[in-house]
C-alpha cells in the first residue's frame, strides 16, 4: 500500500527506523535504542500525562463540577453528596503532591491506605467469586458419561469420562502441591505433589506455546510493514 | 400501554450470599490459625526453592558490588499481586541495607512508586541504616507497558544488576524483561501470579514462584506468626474446597449412574450472580 499523501510518508518512514533502531538491540546496547527508547518513554509519560487530563480530569471533575456550580442552589440533596465525594477525592489526590515536601510527605500515607484498602476490599469479594466459586463449578463434572440413556458399561463415552476424571485429579493434585503448611513426607503426599507439578508444566507448556505463536505473528505483522508499507510503499509512492 | 420500571438500590445482594458464606468461613480460618499462631505455636511451611535463593542473589550482588533490580510488574497498587510484591520488596530492602549494595526499583505506577519508597525507606531505617536510602533509586519510568520494558531492559544492559527480580502482576512484556535480564548474566527470581506468564519465567529465570508461591513468600520469609497464621488458615480453606469438590464430583456422579436431580443444589451453591 502507497502512502497518500507526503507526511503520511513521513510517518511510515519514523516508524521503519525506529522499528530497526529497536531491533538493533538485538546486536547489543547502542545509541541508536537508546535515542529510540528516550524517545518512546518520554512520548509515553508525555501522551498519559494529557490523556489523563482529557480522559479523566477534565470530563470526570471539572466538568460536571462546572455544571454543579453554575446551578448549585437548585442541586438536590444527592447532588450534594456527590460533590463532597468528588472533594474528598481531589483533597486525597492532592494529598500525594506532598511528597514533594520532606515535613509533610507523611501525608500521602492516606491517600496510599486509602487505595490499599479499597484494593483489597474489591478484591477479595470479587476473588472468591471468580478464582474460587467459577472454577470450583467449572470443575464440579461427573466422572462417568454415558452416550444415551441406558446405564451400561458399554455405553460409556470414554473420551469424555477419561477427559472428566483427568481434569478432577489434575485440578486436585494442584491444590495439593499449593499446600504449605502441611508436610509432606510419605510417599502419598510427595506423589500427589510430583503429579500436580506434571499438570502444571503440561499447562505452561501449552500456553507457552500458544503466546511463542502470537508472538511470532506480530514479529510477521512488522516485517510485513517494514516490506510493505516501508519499501514497496516507498517505491509506489515514487511511481517506480 | 406506557410500562414504568423502577430501580430500588439494595444494601444486601441475596443473589451473593454464598460469597458471604466463604468470606466467613475463610476468615474465620485464618483468624483461628492467626490467634494460635501469635500464642507461639509453632508453624511450619514447606520449602519453596525460590524463596531460598533470594539470600544467595543479594549475596552474589554484595561480593560483585553491582546493583541489584526489583521489578514489581505492571499492576496498580490496588493489585493483589502487586501487594504481594511490595511485601517481598520489604524482606529484600531490609537484606540488601545491611550489606550497603544499591536496590533499583523502577516503577510503571507513581502510586506504586510512592508506596515502594515509603517501603524501602522503612526497611532501611529497620535494618538501622537511614542513610544508605538513595530516594532515586525507586523511581518512576513510564505508565505504558512496552515503553516500561523498554526502559528497564535499557537499565538491565547499562547499570548490569547482580540480580534481578520480577514480582507482581506481569503481561506480554514477561519474556522481554526475563531475556534482557538472563543475557546479562544476572542470576534472577521471578513470581507472578498471571498463569499465561509464568512459562516465559520458568524458561528464562533461574529461580520462579509458581502462582500462589508468590502470595506465600511473605510469611516464607518473615516468618511472622501473623502471615504464618494467614498462610494456614488458607490451607485450610483449600482443604474446604478439595472435600467440597469431592462432594460434588460423587454426586453428580451418583447423578449420572442413579439418574435423579439431587446433586444439582449442591452446583447451584457455587453459581455466581449472572454466572
Amino acid at each position: 500500500m502507497a502512502p497518500d499523501t507526503f507526511m503520511d510518508l513521513i510517518g511510515v518512514w519514523l516508524a521503519a527506523v525506529l522499528s530497526l533502531c529497536v531491533f538493533s538491540f538485538l546486536l547489543r546496547d547502542n545509541i541508536l535504542y537508546r535515542v529510540t527508547e528516550a524517545i518512546f518513554v518520554g512520548g509515553s509519560v508525555g501522551i498519559g500525562i494529557v490523556l489523563e487530563f482529557w480522559n479523566g480530569f477534565y470530563p470526570k471533575l471539572i466538568v460536571p463540577f462546572q455544571k454543579f456550580v453554575a446551578k448549585a442552589a437548585d442541586q438536590p440533596p444527592e447532588r450534594w453528596v456527590w460533590a463532597a465525594y468528588m472533594l474528598f477525592s481531589l483533597c486525597l489526590g492532592v494529598l500525594f503532591l506532598s511528597r514533594f515536601s520532606r515535613k509533610q510527605a507523611w501525608l500521602s500515607r492516606f491517600p496510599m491506605a486509602y487505595l490499599i484498602g479499597l484494593g483489597t476490599g474489591m478484591g477479595i469479594p470479587l476473588g472468591i467469586q471468580t478464582f474460587i466459586f467459577e472454577q470450583t463449578k467449572a470443575t464440579l463434572v461427573p466422572l462417568v458419561v454415558f452416550q444415551g440413556e441406558l446405564v451400561q458399561w458399554s455405553q460409556i463415552n470414554w473420551i469424555v469420562t477419561l477427559g472428566n476424571t483427568s481434569l478432577v485429579v489434575g485440578v486436585l493434585c494442584v491444590l495439593y502441591y499449593f499446600f504449605f503448611s502441611f508436610k509432606k513426607t510419605d510417599l502419598f503426599s510427595r506423589a500427589t505433589s510430583r503429579l500436580g507439578v506434571a499438570y502444571l508444566m503440561l499447562g505452561f507448556g501449552a500456553s507457552f506455546g500458544y503466546t511463542v505463536m502470537a508472538r511470532i505473528s506480530l514479529l510477521t505483522g512488522r516485517v510485513d510493514f517494514l516490506k510493505e508499507d516501508w519499501i514497496l510503499g516507498t517505491l509506489r509512492y515514487f511511481g517506480w | 400501554m406506557n410500562v414504568m420500571a423502577t430501580i430500588d438500590a439494595t444494601w444486601f445482594d441475596l443473589d451473593k450470599l454464598n460469597v458471604l458464606v466463604a468470606l466467613v468461613v475463610l476468615s474465620a480460618l485464618i483468624l483461628y490459625f492467626i490467634y494460635h499462631a501469635r500464642r507461639g505455636k509453632a508453624l511450619f511451611v514447606r520449602r519453596i526453592p525460590g524463596l531460598e535463593s533470594v539470600e544467595e542473589a543479594i549475596g552474589r550482588a554484595t561480593e560483585l558490588g553491582k546493583p541489584m533490580l526489583y521489578v514489581s510488574g505492571i499492576g496498580g497498587a490496588g493489585d493483589v499481586a502487586t501487594i504481594a510484591a511490595m511485601n517481598i520488596l520489604g524482606y529484600v530492602a531490609e537484606q540488601v541495607a545491611h550489606y550497603d549494595t544499591d536496590l533499583l526499583v523502577p516503577c510503571i505506577d507513581p502510586v506504586v512508586m510512592t508506596i515502594e519508597q515509603e517501603l524501602v525507606k522503612n526497611s532501611y531505617t529497620r535494618a538501622g541504616r537511614p542513610e544508605n536510602y538513595k530516594e532515586d533509586n525507586v523511581c518512576y519510568l513510564t505508565g505504558e507497558q512496552f515503553p516500561y520494558a523498554m526502559a528497564v531492559s535499557g537499565i538491565m544492559v547499562r547499570e548490569k544488576p547482580a540480580a534481578n527480580f520480577f514480582m507482581g502482576s506481569f503481561a506480554a512484556e514477561s519474556l522481554i524483561l526475563a531475556e534482557a535480564g538472563a543475557a546479562t548474566g544476572a542470576i534472577q527470581i521471578a513470581g507472578t501470579s498471571a498463569e499465561s506468564q509464568i512459562p516465559f519465567f520458568i524458561v528464562a529465570c533461574d529461580y520462579t514462584l509458581i502462582g500462589e508461591e508468590l502470595f506465600a513468600a511473605s510469611a516464607y520469609l518473615s516468618r511472622e506468626p501473623l502471615l504464618l497464621g494467614c498462610l494456614k488458615g488458607q490451607d485450610y480453606a483449600k482443604l474446604v474446597i478439595i472435600v467440597a469438590l469431592l462432594a460434588g464430583i460423587a454426586l453428580l456422579t451418583a447423578d449420572v449412574c442413579l439418574p435423579g436431580q439431587f446433586s444439582q443444589w449442591f452446583v447451584n451453591l457455587f453459581a455466581s450472580a449472572g454466572g
